[in-house]
């Protein structure tokens, strides 16, 4: 029998479906009779997707721009092997 | 003014830089900025450093694409130029993270050692979809830069275990173990801001 915290230490790889049938089976015999780790993979699980609601910032144009030029001096100025600039 | 490359495919790109084709550059700079931005803005949390962070991996790509074999995708490699440059940008800042063991799981012989709550029951009235993404943001955002970093890359761009041990440098079984414990620090974290979101209102 599994304890809980072997439970939680398969987690990853329970819910990647990587886990072996064997001990997958044991894991959902432990999560039947055990409240915490049912709430503990609900949880987790819940968790895991919330991640990938979040975003981050488009990248703004005038940094675009910016970026761009920056690079273009850059190689200019090293293609005139002015390496000591850098 | 250069040739437009944007339709080629990407190893024809890399190919062309080799020979040093600015063209290809540029069309392997647009296709790229705005992942490689969103992913230097999760790791430095600001802007102006996520800028230099571009800055200086896009230079990096075009001063050492001749010693890129080719051996992982161009992807993978222009992400870990951008993780390395990313977390030099934090070292010099100094540390400020939040420590994440008082949010792990506590154990007592091999037992949870307190009851666990099914905080996400009803959580969907209490934080609406726009809400909770900034909270989760948020929470992310307390977490170390190398736990993070494994969110980001396995859980928004979508790379796989492999691909992230390749972008950080490590093995598969790390970034496993490195990704449980961001889940279950983010999890602890979140549990809390719920459940007192809760007794407030």
């Amino acid at each position: 029998m599994l304890t809980c915290q072997e439970v939680v230490n398969l987690l990853v790889e329970y819910l990647d479906g990587t886990l072996d049938v064997q001990t997958a089976r044991e894991l959902e015999r432990h999560l039947e009779g055990c409240v915490a780790c049912h709430n503990f993979i609900k949880t987790y699980r819940a968790t895991a997707a919330w991640v990938k609601e979040i975003s981050y910032e488009e990248i703004p144009d005038e940094f675009k721009v910016r970026l761009a030029g920056f690079l273009k001096a850059k190689i200019r100025q090293e293609k005139a092997g002015d390496t000591w600039l850098r | 003014m250069s040739a437009d490359r944007s339709g080629l495919p990407e190893q024809k790109l890399v190919e062309l830089l080799r020979g040093g084709e600015e063209a290809a550059f540029e069309a392997l700079l647009k296709r790229y900025q705005g992942k490689i931005y969103r992913l230097a803005l999760s790791v430095t949390k600001n802007r102006e450093d996520a800028e230099e962070v571009l800055q200086d991996a896009f230079l990096s790509v075009y001063r050492k694409i001749a010693s890129f074999d080719g051996r992982s995708a161009f992807g993978t490699w222009l992400y870990r130029i951008t993780v390395n440059a990313a977390l030099m940008k934090l070292r010099g800042r100094g540390p400020a993270q939040e420590a994440i063991e008082e949010y792990l799981p506590q154990f007592s012989k091999g037992a949870h050692a307190r009851m666990v709550p099914d905080w996400t029951e009803g959580a969907e009235e209490l934080i609406f979809r726009k809400e909770r993404a900034q909270v989760v943001r948020q929470t992310i955002d307390t977490l170390p830069p190398e736990y993070r970093v494994v969110l980001v890359l396995r859980d928004l761009e979508g790379l796989s275990n492999g691909e992230v041990a390749e972008v950080l440098g490590t093995s598969v079984p790390a970034v496993k173990a490195r990704l449980h414990r961001a889940r279950l620090a983010l999890r602890g974290m979140l549990e809390r801001y719920v459940t007192e979101e809760r007794s407030r209102r």
